[in-house]
């Protein structure tokens, strides 16, 4: 009898195991560009993420910005040779990329959520993003 | 002096694995500083503790192991579980019939048996106004778990021209690296030891580090090994 509740006990946690290993496997990439120091950053990783698409195109890419990094998701943004970055966005975002902003960077930067961009979603915080994002397995990616 | 006389490799492992009282650890930190031996013995017992610490880090459960536990406890806890798992499926045939039971619970234990969260900040950009954007992100995060209750472990690892927000002298936060230190005990600072040999060879600088600074052999490595054990990485 006790011996099979030992046994018992341990297929339960070995069940546990392996469901686990299982879920691991079943994952495709999953990657987060993190962007906290501004638009030349901004570009470096939009170039990045379509050079990524390119050759893995089911990565799961998020991107999370914070402190000045996120400038590039408000409106009328441009890159320093003028060139909109909303352009780019709607197209990485229609391709499944996201885009967070980080609320605490806006409030203290006394930046109107309404000025942030319709493709971008506004997170409590970036730094906290990212640290949950990588305890779901995305791997951290800093352009 | 020599480094045997002073603290014992028992001594010196309880300080790796960090089970020191806080004045035990300072007594430590100030030897450190000036003994170089002692150094590299430290970094040396850190080193094969992370390597310990990789090899036995799968599988994860159970949390407590069994191998520890007498043959007679092992059945006893058998018993026990066999007896939970009869007692979990009669009360989970009651409660099924009877209205749901309080979600409260259910969140409360849960949050209480989950691991901290932890998480490494790197620094290795010296403009000051980098550091400063560096501690208000740490004092950010560490201000979200305490009001959200949850655990934290966090390390902040300077390399390279980050080193600068922990020497002494230098800092241009010292004092604020103080304060958080205090206000936050899941937080510590921590130091490159090849930053620091580079800086003293290169300008011939006796480096001294803010109080309470933990040195780690390589910042690079101990990125890479916190990554391994399941550390969130975030580059301020």
């Amino acid at each position: 009898m006790r011996k099979m509740c030992l046994l018992s006990l341990m297929a339960v946690l070995s069940f546990g195991l392996i469901q686990v290993n299982t879920s691991y496997a079943a994952d495709g990439d999953k990657v987060i560009y993190h962007v906290n120091l501004g638009n030349e950053q901004a570009t470096d990783a939009l170039r990045n993420i379509q050079n990524h698409l390119a050759v893995d195109p089911k990565v799961k890419i998020v991107v999370v910005t914070h402190s000045a990094g996120v400038d590039f998701l408000l409106q009328g943004a441009e890159d320093k040779n003028g060139n909109p970055y909303e352009g780019t966005v709607e197209k990485l975002a229609a391709k499944g990329v996201e885009f967070r902003v980080c609320k605490i960077t806006l409030e203290r930067r006394h930046i109107d959520p309404k000025k942030v961009i319709p493709e971008a979603k506004l997170v409590p915080s970036g730094v906290v993003e990212v640290t949950k994002l990588q305890q779901e397995g995305y791997a951290y990616l800093k352009p | 002096m020599s480094t045997e006389q002073k603290f014992s490799d028992e001594f010196l492992n309880a300080f790796v694995d960090d089970q020191l009282s806080l004045e035990e650890r300072q007594q430590v930190y100030g030897c450190l500083a000036k003994d170089d031996a002692l150094n590299r013995q430290v970094c040396e017992l850190r080193k094969m503790h992370s390597l310990v610490k990789l090899a036995y880090e799968q599988p994860p459960l159970p949390p407590q192991g069994l191998k520890s536990l007498s043959a007679g406890r092992k059945l006893g806890l058998g018993l026990a579980a066999g007896l939970a798992l009869i007692v979990g499926g009669v009360a989970g045939w009651f409660l099924h019939q009877s209205p749901a039971p309080p979600p409260v619970t259910v969140a409360q234990a849960t949050s209480e048996a989950r691991d901290p969260t932890k998480v490494l900040f790197h620094v290795s950009d010296g403009h000051p106004e980098h550091l400063r954007n560096a501690l208000d992100e740490v004092e950010g995060l560490m201000q979200h778990y305490r009001k959200a209750h949850e655990k934290a472990q966090v390390e902040v690892v300077a390399n390279g021209d980050g080193l600068s927000l922990l020497l002494a002298g230098i800092s241009p936060y010292a004092e604020r690296v103080r304060q958080m230190q205090k206000e936050y005990p899941g937080l510590k600072f921590v130091a490159c030891q090849n930053t620091i040999d580079r800086i003293q060879h290169e300008v011939g600088l006796t480096v001294k580090l803010l109080p309470g600074v933990e040195v780690i052999d390589s910042g690079v490595a101990q990125i890479m090994r916190r990554q391994q054990e399941g550390w969130a990485y975030i580059q301020v």
